[in-house]
């Protein structure tokens, strides 16, 4: 049985995009909610909370430590405790593997530097099953 | 180097797929997993969260932003990391994946599958993947 929830607090910008995204699928917004919320149920705790395997801490940590760098590669470990700097990734990943098998990584990130740009990957299938998923219900 | 796979019969229609050893680089955690080829995936790995939480990838998460676009719109958030992958004996290395939080079912894109030779035998419902033209009999 559908339940009515009056929410509070609700950010407007992301309200008016989820309308518009739902008016694009075709869906209503209680139905975009409804998967939003089942999404965010299923995703697993680790990314629930702060957007990723990473802390508040360590992003902060990274953004402070990358400004003026242009070159090269930063990892940030242990909510921002431990950093470093790397030609490549490869450099990267080994530090992170010692620091791994002495027990002593919490959790890290890694920042390759330089200008900072969004990425778009198309991705060919699995888009019929992503509306189908969407407009479920 | 090649290997040769069944289509996934339970698809209708059939679809290629090729079994992948996955390996998180920094704790050595590894997952074996069959990826569905993807020609229009632009990227290398696009995994499910169910594989993600399994290899532990959120420890060597980058620090990028990356967005996964279907059929060239309805942008969905990736969260890329590091992993080594070794696509059936033929094609290894370490390469950023991405996890879709909405995939079902982990994807093979072209970022590997352009250093590969792939052949789709469809009516034998077969796969057959190569790092060079000369070692395929087909």
């Amino acid at each position: 049985m559908p339940r009515k929830v009056f929410l509070r607090g609700i950010d407007e910008r992301l309200y008016a995009e989820v309308k518009a995204r739902a008016a694009i699928l075709g869906i209503t917004v209680s139905e975009a909610v409804n998967r939003a919320l089942e999404l965010w149920l299923r995703t697993p705790a680790s990314h629930a909370v702060e957007g990723g395997g990473r802390s508040r801490r360590l992003v902060e940590a990274a953004e402070r430590l990358a400004e003026g760098r242009e070159r090269g590669v930063l990892v940030v470990a242990n909510d921002g405790e431990l950093h470093a700097l790397f030609d490549d990734l490869e450099g990267a990943v080994r530090w992170l593997r010692e620091l791994y098998l002495r027990g002593e990584l919490r959790n890290s990130l890694i920042r390759p530097l330089g200008r900072r740009a969004v990425r778009y990957l198309e991705v060919g299938g699995g888009v019929d099953e992503l509306l189908g998923e969407l407009r479920r219900g | 180097m090649s290997c040769s796979e069944s289509y996934d019969a339970a698809r209708r229609p059939p679809a290629p797929r090729v079994r992948a050893e996955l390996e998180n680089p920094v704790t050595g955690r590894r997952v074996s997993a069959a990826l569905y080829l993807d020609t229009g995936f632009d990227g290398t790995v696009l995994l499910t969260s169910d594989l993600w939480e399994e290899l532990e990838l959120g420890l060597v998460e980058l620090d990028e932003d990356v967005y996964a676009l279907h059929g060239g719109y309805l942008p969905v958030r990736l969260t890329p990391a590091l992993a080594r992958v070794n696509v059936c004996g033929a094609w290894s290395g370490l390469v950023r994946v991405y996890l879709h939080p909405l995939a079902r079912r982990p994807l093979l894109g072209r970022g590997i599958l352009n250093e590969l030779y792939a052949y789709l035998a469809g009516p034998e419902a077969r796969l057959l993947l190569s790092r060079s033209p000369a070692s395929t009999a087909w």
